[in-house]
């Protein structure tokens, strides 16, 4: 290299522990906050309405308290979703989401019919327009839950397989880790902010696993090249050198998805914003993970074993 | 990469050999933009872009086989009224068991009826004693009972969506016991659901009398059924028995009864009319309810014996609720009552408004990654940018070919694949910047560039589309569209990175023999 080599690896002797504190943080808000499960997992009933005119939070929350029913509403925002991620009391809009339990289940004859004209009673505003309703029975719920899991943990197989095959062990163990470490981190965040999770976040994570392996396989891949070649006899030199070389191309990579992934978050719309927020989370904390994880679980795996040769 | 023809020269691939190339190119775009556009019709929507209605059904098992045993036990009773006996007792268990007591037969006849019971294919045939016997379901024919009931529920819910007038419908099994019923473009939703998922088994059963509530005690072969009238709820005795069903009708359509009220009028056809013949022939006086799912519709004197095979169903009917039950009479019962899991409605609106969102993510991303890509590779940028039209062109081809569903979260995918194809083009770049900072002459510094990457962009997308395999089996509707548009997108990126881009370089390259490299 006719420059000098960024010192990953020195960072990395701070940053990786601090990763693993991070990681088990997360655990930690995952374990006893969890996740704000959508009507996809916990079934329920959901009507997107719109309005003839704008009506304002504080007065929905009254109505909606006049029900009885336990009830979640989200404002749509016209234009960007700032107010997606921002939600003051004196928010105002003609567009709503609401999410309750399961109309057929919750006695009382409850029905999407009559839960409207409440509303509309109470606020003394008629519905313009339900966008969309979605009723989710609980069977189905469950079996989402399942479902997702079960596709995780299938991917991560695959993927072990894979790179197993293509790499060796170690490559495949640092880069799995790398992706648990961004995944519980995507988790954990989503689950501090409370933003709902449905089905099409489970998309995201899985493409998110994706990703992340992406970039962990691009940088094993030229950490083994410089291997293959010897460059040096320094392993965390080779290392380094290895991380600064594929650096631009990291760097570009992120930026690319970024840019797409930041108007999606803000343009997409309430159907799209967990599933382009978490993959938003996801690049970044991905990105950090390929250098900063990856390598070091090489490094302290393949040190001894380098230096012997 | 190198050439595809051997024949090579120091000045890179022959004329011939760019030629080819090029042909492929030009035949890959062509084909997938004939395929791909106009747009609009060649691409097919999903769900939540058109707006329609998205329910999912289960079979009631339980019911199915006490309705099946029902079945069963009516055709012994026919049977034993047939061989003379007045003294039996059938009776069916909330598990679909049946239990036949007889008491008043002799050896030979009791043969016949073992006989019949026997031939029950479904049932385990167990003899108690002389005249007691006990039917249960043999678990094997269970499944295939579950089967053969979702089949025809799908034939009846055809049938029903049919008589809508609904132009198109996508009706898919999963499992044994699961049908999910996909109507896009839909206007009145809430009626579909109505019609369809309406059981709508209809049974004649004579009345035994009026009974005071739910609770009163009946003996065993006689259930309380409430009648839903406009002054309030009323209680009838009815017999467990069931004497004709709604698959004996012909035909039924909206009419009046004698006063003017709006009432279902309803034929049987020939079997039907002549059970029914002999029904009221034997029963003139008595009250025979209309049975509609569990609820008395009404309960009519027969005051003769009918023999035209017609009758006519009242009740507190409009207009709409006449003509629903109409359809539902005409298209046939379901086989056992569908528990609804769940159901989606996307207004039209919703669907417009989403499809306008995503084409203007697209269209900015796009423009911004163009602009990004153009600063940082300079003219290479600019080569990659026309591979990401190219890219487009054939993920829209793919997916038409495939007759695939574009989904919400497809277009989601489709704006994904922006950013991760233009990663293959950045990681090939910066080999070819590498190369040529090694001191490698250009036209060696795109070849190795191009051959060195190709492992790394293979690796990557290989991981890249486990991914979507697995969302495709994991994933429903809108989830599928993604993790096609995903895998389209590799597919695309892959051609258009590996092979369009090392062709433009090689063909740029030979005209122009550069010297130095703007990347």
């Amino acid at each position: 290299m006719n420059r000098k080599p960024i010192n990953f690896m020195g960072a990395a002797k701070y940053l990786f522990p601090i990763s693993i504190i991070l990681m088990i943080i997360s655990l930690g808000i995952l374990t006893f906050k969890g996740l704000n499960y959508g009507i996809d997992f916990t079934g329920g009933t959901l009507l997107h309405l719109k309005f003839e005119k704008e009506v304002s939070i504080s007065d929905l929350r009254k109505a909606v308290a006049d029900t009885g029913l336990k009830v979640r509403i989200q404002p749509v925002a016209k234009g960007a979703s700032f107010s997606q991620i921002g939600m003051g009391m004196k928010f105002k809009s003609d567009e709503w989401i609401l999410s309750t339990v399961y109309l057929k289940d919750s006695g009382e004859g409850w029905t999407k019919a009559k839960f409207i004209k409440v509303l509309e009673d109470r606020l003394g505003v008629k519905v313009k327009e339900i966008l969309k309703s979605s009723d989710v029975g609980p069977t189905i719920g469950k079996e989402l839950k399942w479902k997702a899991i079960k596709a995780a943990v299938l991917a991560l197989i695959f993927m072990m397989i894979y790179i197993t095959y293509r790499f060796e062990f170690w490559f495949g163990f640092g880069a799995v880790f790398a992706l648990v470490h961004d995944v519980l981190l995507t988790l954990a965040v989503f689950s501090l902010a409370g933003f709902e999770v449905e089905s099409s976040f489970v998309a995201a994570i899985l493409t998110l696993i994706g990703y992340s392996l992406n970039d962990s396989i691009v940088i094993s891949d030229r950490i083994r090249e410089n291997m293959k070649i010897r460059y040096s006899k320094d392993f965390v030199e080779l290392i380094n050198v290895s991380l600064t070389q594929t650096l631009r191309r990291t760097l570009n990579t992120s930026l690319t998805t970024l840019i797409p992934l930041t108007l999606l978050v803000l343009y997409g719309g309430p159907a799209l914003f967990s599933f382009s927020f978490a993959l938003w989370i996801g690049v970044l904390v991905g990105t950090y993970s390929s250098i900063f994880v990856v390598s070091p679980i090489v490094l302290h795996a393949q040190k001894g074993a380098w230096r012997v040769k | 990469m190198y050439c595809i023809t051997s024949v090579k020269s120091r000045e890179g691939c022959s004329l011939k050999d760019l030629r080819i190339r090029f042909l492929i190119i030009l035949f890959v775009l062509g084909i997938t933009w004939w395929l791909a556009f106009p747009l609009k019709e060649k691409v097919k929507l999903g769900l939540d872009l058109r707006g329609g209605l998205d329910i999912t059904y289960e079979i009631d098992v339980d019911q199915l086989k006490k309705l099946t045993s029902d079945q069963r036990a009516q055709s012994i009773m026919d049977k034993l009224d047939e061989l003379g006996s007045v003294d039996y007792k059938v009776t069916v268990d909330k598990d679909g068991s049946i239990h036949v007591k007889i008491n008043d037969l002799p050896k030979n006849k009791l043969v016949e009826i073992e006989a019949l019971m026997q031939g029950f294919v479904n049932y385990q045939f167990i003899k108690v004693a002389d005249g007691e016997y006990t039917l249960r379901f043999k678990k094997e024919a269970l499944t295939k009972l579950i089967k053969d009931a979702q089949m025809k529920a799908v034939t009846v819910i055809r049938n029903r969506v049919d008589e809508l007038g609904v132009k198109e419908v996508n009706i898919t099994t999963y499992g044994i016991d699961r049908i999910r019923v996909q109507i896009p473009g839909i206007k009145d939703a809430q009626e579909a659901i109505d019609i369809i998922g309406r059981t709508a088994i209809l049974q004649f059963r004579l009345v035994e009398g009026p009974a005071a509530s739910m609770d009163e005690k009946v003996s065993d072969d006689v259930e309380i059924l409430p009648e839903i009238t406009d002054k309030g709820v009323r209680y009838w005795k009815v017999q467990k028995r069931v004497l004709l069903t709604g698959d004996m009708l012909k035909n039924a359509y909206v009419g009046f009864d004698n006063m003017g009220r709006i009432a279902v009028d309803i034929e049987f056809n020939s079997v039907g009319a002549q059970k029914f013949a002999k029904i009221t022939n034997e029963n003139v006086g008595r009250l025979l309810a209309i049975v509609l799912d569990q609820k008395v519709q009404s309960a009519p004197q027969i005051r003769e014996p009918i023999y035209g095979g017609r009758a006519q169903i009242t009740g507190n009917f409009t207009d709409k609720e006449a003509k629903k039950l109409a359809i539902v009479l005409r298209a046939g019962a379901l086989p056992a009552p569908l528990k609804k899991l769940g159901a989606t409605i996307v207004g039209p609106t919703l669907g417009t408004d989403s499809i306008r969102r995503g084409v203007k993510a697209i269209t900015y991303g796009f423009l911004l990654v163009l602009l990004y890509m153009m600063v940082v590779y300079g003219f290479a940028g600019v080569i990659a940018s026309s591979a990401l039209v190219a890219n487009f062109i054939i993920m829209m081809g793919i997916m038409a070919y495939f007759n695939a569903t574009l989904t919400l979260p497809g277009i989601a995918g489709l704006i994904l694949t922006v950013g991760m194809a233009v990663d293959a083009n950045v990681i090939i770049f910066e080999r070819i910047r590498e190369e040529l900072a090694m001191g490698k002459t250009v036209g060696a510094a795109i070849d190795s560039g191009f051959s060195k990457a190709f492992w790394t962009i293979f690796d990557a997308n290989m991981t890249t589309l486990i991914t979507a395999l697995v969302l495709y089996f994991y994933g429903t509707g809108p989830i599928r569209g993604f993790a096609v548009t995903l895998s389209a997108g590799i597919v695309a990126s892959m051609f258009t990175a590996i092979f369009m881009v090392k062709f433009i370089f090689d063909f740029f390259h030979k005209i122009r023999q550069y010297k130095t490299l703007s990347i």
